[in-house]
């Protein structure tokens, strides 16, 4: 097994993850995990070791998803492309939490958020990235990823207060 | 009303987070990609058949309209087709492009519709030249009803032609031509060619066929040897065969005999004595006779009267003299 499929085995669930957090659907998705990993083997000769390879790899993904086309890895409004998707997802809030709709509406709000506000709150909860780190990956200023962080929660908190109110 | 703290947020986020980090669903990387979504699967097949549709009907939109502004148009309707035909008698004969401008408002293009729109001086023009079309139909092919009804039929009346030495102006006017503004019809239209060509005087009278000095080499496309009637002949200038039978003691040493024709003392044969066209054949020579037939050329003779036929042997001796009544 070369360095590359090393890689490919040990990351692809994490990329996976992550590509569904910023696309919302498994098949913007899917195409987000194939570009990756495609300029990951384009590229593989400039990766240095002594820089972490998780860090490279999300931060090509997330440059890519900033970076494209508002409607590519963004095609589909609907949250839950399949009905097992949804399932999935729901048989993933844990068993202690008993509002399953509350996380269906936080899942539905994240998916409605603008990409670069989407794209940082997903870098900072769901990879667990430092603020200074999401700057980095993403070049640009760390009081802008402070900035979009406190941005994307109140948009969030909106959109469940209002999902809330309605209900 | 109820609204979410900033702690609720924050637990939500984790838990969401904390439940995300445990799945075990993974992409293939080396799998093709497989869209379900309809629309996702065809959105580029969609967009361009969609596109694909829109040039098509852009296309469409176009020729038509510029096909007609170009004069070709793709179809030619029945009740143009019927005004344009040279049996109409209607006037102002305007080319299909007038005709949808005019009198078809239903045909007329898009393009027309937008240019009458916008530009309605222009239109105006358009009708305005398509009046003029009528009126100047002496260039028109198509058009006999007004105009120059007077003057297309005069170029076929015979009466009328003029003479070489007396040019007239009607007679030199240039052909009508396809590409003036009433003659704007399709070419294709075999109905729009002129009813006959223009007439052409001729510069030199044609001498009559009798005139011609050389009567052995007549024109390919003219009789000259017929006689009119009034000239009392009724002959065509067939040959003549003239019999002689002479001494057959002058034929001593003969080996052709020859002959020469006169009418009223002129030689109208060929002064050649040895001239092959005129030689006679010797039928038959016995001890006292010979018998000699002569065959005038064709066209020789084309005038009843008498005529002497005189033979020669081909040293130019005389053998013999005879007179005879053509006719």
């Amino acid at each position: 097994m070369t360095d590359f499929e090393h890689y490919v085995a040990e990351y692809s669930p994490q990329l996976t993850r992550f590509c569904m957090k910023l696309c919302g659907n498994i098949h913007d998705a899917e195409d987000l995990f194939q570009d990756t990993w495609a300029r990951e083997f384009d590229r593989i000769d400039q990766y240095r070791p002594s820089y972490s390879f998780e860090s490279w790899l999300f931060a090509i993904c997330a440059n890519l998803f900033k970076n494209s086309k508002k409607l590519k890895y963004n095609s589909s409004k609907a949250v839950f492309a399949t009905q097992e998707e949804k399932e999935r997802f729901i048989r993933s809030i844990p068993a202690e939490e008993k509002d399953v709709d509350a996380y269906l509406d936080l899942h539905t709000a994240m998916m409605e958020l603008p990409k670069k506000h989407r794209l940082v709150l997903v870098l900072y909860y769901f990879r667990s990235f430092t603020q200074q780190e999401i700057a980095d990956m993403l070049d640009i200023p760390e009081g802008t990823v402070k900035s979009r962080l406190n941005t994307a929660k109140k948009l969030l908190k909106r959109r469940l207060y209002d999902e809330e109110d309605q209900r | 009303m109820k609204k979410i703290s900033d702690e609720r947020l924050e637990k939500m986020l984790t838990n969401y987070c904390e439940a995300d980090s445990q799945q075990t669903f993974t992409f293939d990387p080396e799998r093709k990609r497989e869209k379900i979504i309809p629309f996702v699967r065809f959105r580029k097949q969609l967009i361009a058949a969609a596109s694909l549709v829109l040039v098509s009907v852009l296309s469409l939109i176009i020729y038509f309209s510029f096909g007609n502004i170009n004069n070709t148009p793709l179809t030619v309707a029945p009740s143009q087709h019927k005004l344009i035909t040279p049996s109409s008698t209607e006037g102002g004969g305007d080319d299909p492009d007038q005709q949808d401008g005019a009198d078809q408002n239903g045909s007329k293009s898009i393009l027309q519709r937008i240019r009458d729109f916008f530009f309605p001086e222009a239109s105006e023009e358009s009708g305005a030249s398509s009046e003029r079309g009528g009126s100047s139909a002496a260039v028109s092919p198509t058009e006999q009803g007004n105009g120059s009804a007077g003057r297309s039929p005069s170029r076929r009346n015979p009466s009328t032609i003029p003479s070489a030495t007396q040019p007239s102006d009607q007679s030199l006017d240039p052909p009508p031509k396809a590409t003036e503004a009433g003659a704007s019809t399709p070419i294709t239209e075999p109905t729009t060619e002129p009813d006959t060509p223009p007439y052409v005087p001729p510069t030199e009278p044609i001498d009559p066929p009798w005139n011609d000095p050389e009567p052995t080499d007549p024109p390919d496309d003219e009789d000259p040897w017929s006689i009119l009637p009034s000239e009392g002949g009724v002959m065509t200038g067939a040959p003549v065969e003239v019999y002689v039978r002479f001494d057959s003691s002058l034929m001593a040493g003969v080996t052709g005999v020859y002959c020469k024709v006169y009418s009223y003392d002129n030689l109208i044969g060929s002064s050649d004595l040895y001239d092959r066209s005129h030689q006679a054949e010797i039928l038959d020579t016995s001890s006292q006779y010979t018998e000699v037939l002569y065959e005038t050329p064709d066209g020789l003779i084309f005038r009843p009267g008498f005529y002497t036929f005189v033979f020669y042997d081909q040293n130019g001796n005389e053998l013999a003299q005879w007179q005879d009544y053509c006719g």
